[in-house]
């Protein structure tokens, strides 16, 4: 086929569904698809380069494109903007990073070599005898399973490890609280967990250059003649062909298998799982994803998002300048009042608060936002506690509902650009807590995006807030047995708005205060 | 009396939609469809909710207030992130 190079991207002769591996300076940064990922351009088909990878094209790279057999298609040195030095696509700390098949960069494992991903290897193993000291049936499972059946070792392109266990129980409600009960016995090891749904969650483990590794457990069941494995397969599987387990060799480590393997990857990959595809990417028939998005998921609605957002600034500071709404809670509540800070984000008000006496949670589904401030809290005795709160998972509602009940004294909660940010299910949640928080009299104080008065709704850069309906929050807010004291719509500037609107015109919001009376 | 509050603003696409579908069949069916997701969507409701309750049924049995909060803050830390 008859490929070019330029600085936009990729040019094909002809848009086929072959896979291309595209290489900066000999190094794999990317796979396509020409049938998937070309468009149809002034008369040729171009494949321009990724969104995330662009930020990275500075300067000079020897670029290559080869075939699946390893034939060079292509090949040009490229100049990409006035940089002279060499095209680095690496992260902060110097490692490799791939374009993976959603588009986004991680760490693959062909960048690492043995030794550095024995603690992975390592996790994978203790993992699965934890599970199978339960009773259960664990094994290593998609691009895990694939690489171990296909090489005895992990795929180059894959960034992170999976396993999954076939359950005893058949009904939904009897595997997500065993998926809950094996979580804590992990944590209870030592392992550090975040929760993807009922039935999945996430173990990240530390590969020894310190690069965090996924190690996802995938909860699995018999229903109806079917095997639902989160977080993708719900197909017709007979039971015999998981159990009794047989073994596959992983890295040089003989691992448990399920009995018949090649059935689970052809219902993983389909018929052609035997081939290596580094552009796969699962796309689960809609009737499938549904049934499992109803059964299992809805507790990680924006996460991802809200993750991304605050990852580059990590370990950076914001301004310390608090916003308006922490000034109003301040003026109004009682000195040493315990303030709860919902949706803290970056943490600007919870340190603002703290300094002024108050002692304050802040709370946030997302540990990005004020990870800058874990360590600086403690060194400089602040009265903080900062702490995961997913307001998406009843259980942490009502533990923390439950642990802000105790607080003595007067107690308020703050919520800024929190209700205009979540799930219907994330707000009836903060319903839940401050109803059980401020059960015995106390604030809540909201701030929310709301459309300009006698305007329309606006559309935000970041698609991660939006306006609400200030009757819809008031209406909320009175169900849960609170009595709206204060409802005011501002113009906000620039240190107040979380984002700007998409047209540049002024943001505003409604600052509410809800007061509970003593039950 | 009944409590149904249904208004049909546009009567002339309703007439359409009786003359295709008699038996509003595919009305019957969008609001199948939302009830069965709303009962699915109960499924993960109350595997929470068991279990909250089976972990901290056991200290409350027992009278022991001290062992319930105890296992309150360890029931919280673990919920992970």
């Amino acid at each position: 086929m008859r490929v070019s190079l330029d600085e936009e991207g990729v040019v094909l002769g002809a848009r086929d569904d072959e896979v291309l591996d595209v290489l900066f300076d000999g190094r794999r940064i990317w796979s396509f698809r020409g049938s998937k990922a070309a468009e149809r351009v002034a008369g040729s088909w171009r494949v321009p380069w990724p969104h995330d990878l662009r930020g990275f094209l500075h300067g000079v790279a020897l670029v290559t494109v080869r075939d699946a057999s390893g034939g060079v298609l292509a090949e040009a040195e490229l100049r990409f903007g006035d940089g002279d030095g060499r095209v680095a696509v690496t992260d902060p700390q110097g490692l490799p990073l791939t374009i993976d098949p959603g588009g986004r960069l991680v760490t693959t494992f062909d960048a690492s070599d043995a030794e550095q991903l024995r603690p992975l290897v390592d996790a994978i193993e203790t993992v699965l005898a934890k599970l199978t000291g339960l009773g259960l049936d664990a094994f290593p499972a998609y691009g895990t399973l694939l690489g171990a059946v296909r090489d005895g070792k992990l795929i180059g392109h894959d960034n992170d490890a999976d396993v999954a266990y076939l359950s005893r129980h058949t009904h939904p409600v009897d595997v997500i609280r065993e998926s809950f009960r094996i979580q804590r016995l992990l944590h209870r090891d030592g392992l550090e967990i975040s929760r993807y749904s009922g039935g999945a969650f996430k173990v990240t483990v530390r590969d020894s250059e310190g690069v965090p590794r996924g190690l996802d457990v995938f909860a699995g069941f018999l229903y109806d003649g079917r095997l639902v494995l989160l977080g993708e397969i719900f197909a017709p599987f007979e039971e015999s062909w998981l159990r009794p387990l047989g073994t596959v060799d992983l890295e040089g480590r003989p691992l448990p298998a399920p009995a018949e393997p090649d059935r689970l990857l052809a219902a993983m990959y389909g018929p052609s799982w035997r081939v290596p595809d580094p552009t796969f990417k699962f796309e689960t028939g809609e009737a499938i994803r549904h049934r499992l998005d109803m059964w299992f998921r809805g507790t990680r609605t924006y996460r991802n998002g809200w993750d991304r957002r605050y990852s580059t600034s990590r370990h950076r500071g914001p301004k310390r300048k608090p916003h308006e709404l922490a000034r109003i809670l301040h003026r109004a509540e009682p000195q040493g009042t315990t303030v709860v800070d919902v949706g803290c984000g970056r943490g600007q008000d919870v340190v603002w608060l703290a300094l002024r006496g108050h002692q304050v949670f802040g709370l946030d589904f997302s540990g990005n936002g004020y990870a800058h401030l874990r360590d600086r809290a403690a060194e400089e005795g602040w009265s903080v506690q900062l702490a995961d709160l997913n307001l998406l998972e009843l259980r942490h509602t009502l533990a923390w509902g439950a642990r802000l009940a105790r607080v003595d004294g007067p107690r308020a909660l703050i919520a800024r650009q929190l209700l205009n940010a979540t799930t219907g299910r994330g707000r009836e949640n903060l319903w839940r807590l401050a109803r059980m928080t401020l059960g015995d009299g106390g604030r809540l104080y909201a701030e929310f995006l709301v459309a300009p008065p006698h305007g329309p709704p606006r559309r935000y850069v970041d698609p991660l807030v939006w306006d609400l309906d200030p009757a819809l929050v008031e209406s909320e807010a009175v169900a849960a047995g609170a009595r709206v004291t204060r409802a005011e719509t501002v113009e906000l500037d620039e240190h107040e708005r979380p984002c700007r609107t998409e047209d540049g015109a002024p943001a505003y919001s409604c600052r509410m205060v809800m007061e509970w009376a003593r039950e | 009396m009944s409590d149904s509050q249904e208004t049909n603003p546009r009567p002339f696409r309703s007439g359409l939609r009786r003359l295709y579908d008699p038996r509003g069949l595919g009305e019957r069916l969008a609001r199948l469809e939302a009830e069965v997701d709303e009962l699915q969507q109960l499924n993960l409701r109350l595997a929470e909710l068991t279990d909250v309750v089976q972990e901290l049924l056991l200290p409350l049995a027992r009278q022991d207030p001290d062992q319930a909060v105890e296992l309150l803050e360890r029931y919280r830390e673990e919920l992970g992130t």
